[in-house]
């Protein structure tokens, strides 16, 4: 991942423009760059508002239900380091008890029990 | 005899031809019978009592001829004029329907045009409008310096889509090499 790309993700994470979630999750979490989608998720989990947490937990293929663990577990380890997880959590819940993927249900399940141990 | 008496005859005398040449269908009316007394039941519908009515209808045949004849002279006389002023009507009214039908005729001239304008003008907008659009859709790539949270979000797009563009061609290359 080249710096520009790299200024351009972090520069759309602290943009107060909602679009840029879109545009994170259109061009960052489809990327084929594995850098690129584990910069994005930690960007998105940082902006720690219910559309881009939503991207990252109930979406499978992205963020903590990514096919590489590498960007799995950064996901994971940023929602961690949330200040206030209370929205994470929320959104956590409602995947456990209502998406229809197994994977995904499970997935949220021990994000959501690694939160209560940390 | 006395002047009475011959005032009698000569009044009989008189009135008898009058009489005679009746052309009453009464059988009873040439006194036959005078002097006598009828005995029979006399009928109310009977010939004697029709001489009176005929005359009467024959009056108002008269009367209703003339009157007939009186309408008809005066329709005569009138008529011309009425014709004269029924053809000024005529003339009129079918002058007044040739203007009602040539002005809907103007009318949908005059929407042609202003549907005309109308559409000319949009189209002019619109190729202003697709002129706008078209600048606003104008790629702007940001370089390094550029690239903050005070440039727009489309901005931000269409640089890390160029950059994929030439990350791809890079790529090309490499493999190529």
């Amino acid at each position: 991942m080249n710096k520009k790309v790299r200024k351009i993700i972090e520069t759309l994470g602290k943009h107060e423009d909602t679009e840029a979630i879109a545009v994170l999750e259109e061009l960052g979490t489809n990327s084929q760059d594995d850098e690129v989608r584990e910069l994005t998720s930690q960007v998105l989990v940082r902006k720690n508002i219910h559309d881009a947490l939503k991207v990252v937990i109930i979406n499978k293929g992205k963020g903590i239900n990514d096919m590489s663990p590498v960007v799995a577990m950064s996901t994971i380890n940023e929602i961690l380091n949330l200040e206030n997880k209370s929205e994470a959590i929320r959104i956590l819940d409602d995947t456990i008890n209502m998406h229809s993927d197994e994977e995904v249900r499970e997935n949220a399940r021990s994000v959501k029990s690694l939160l209560s141990l940390s | 005899m006395g002047i009475r008496a011959i005032g009698a005859n000569i009044a009989s005398k008189v009135a008898s031809p009058f009489t005679r040449k009746s052309t009453s269908t009464n059988p009873f009316e040439h006194n036959s019978f005078s002097g006598r007394v009828f005995k029979g039941s006399a009928l109310i519908s009977a010939d004697l009592f029709q001489t009176k009515k005929v005359k009467e209808a024959s009056k108002l045949k008269m009367m209703s001829a003339s009157v007939v004849a009186a309408v008809s002279n005066f329709g005569h006389k009138i008529s011309q004029p009425i014709v004269n002023f029924a053809r000024n009507v005529k003339a009129g009214i079918n002058n007044t329907i040739l203007a009602i039908k040539s002005v809907p005729q103007k009318v949908n001239e005059i929407g042609k045009n202003v549907s005309n304008k109308i559409s000319e003008n949009l189209e002019k907008l619109h190729v202003h409008k697709e002129h706008k659009e078209e600048a606003k859709d104008a790629v702007k790539i940001l370089n390094m310096h550029q690239i903050s949270t005070k440039a727009s979000v489309a901005d931000l797009k269409s640089t890390w889509l160029e950059e994929n563009k030439i990350e791809a061609a890079r790529k090309v290359s490499k493999e190529v090499a």
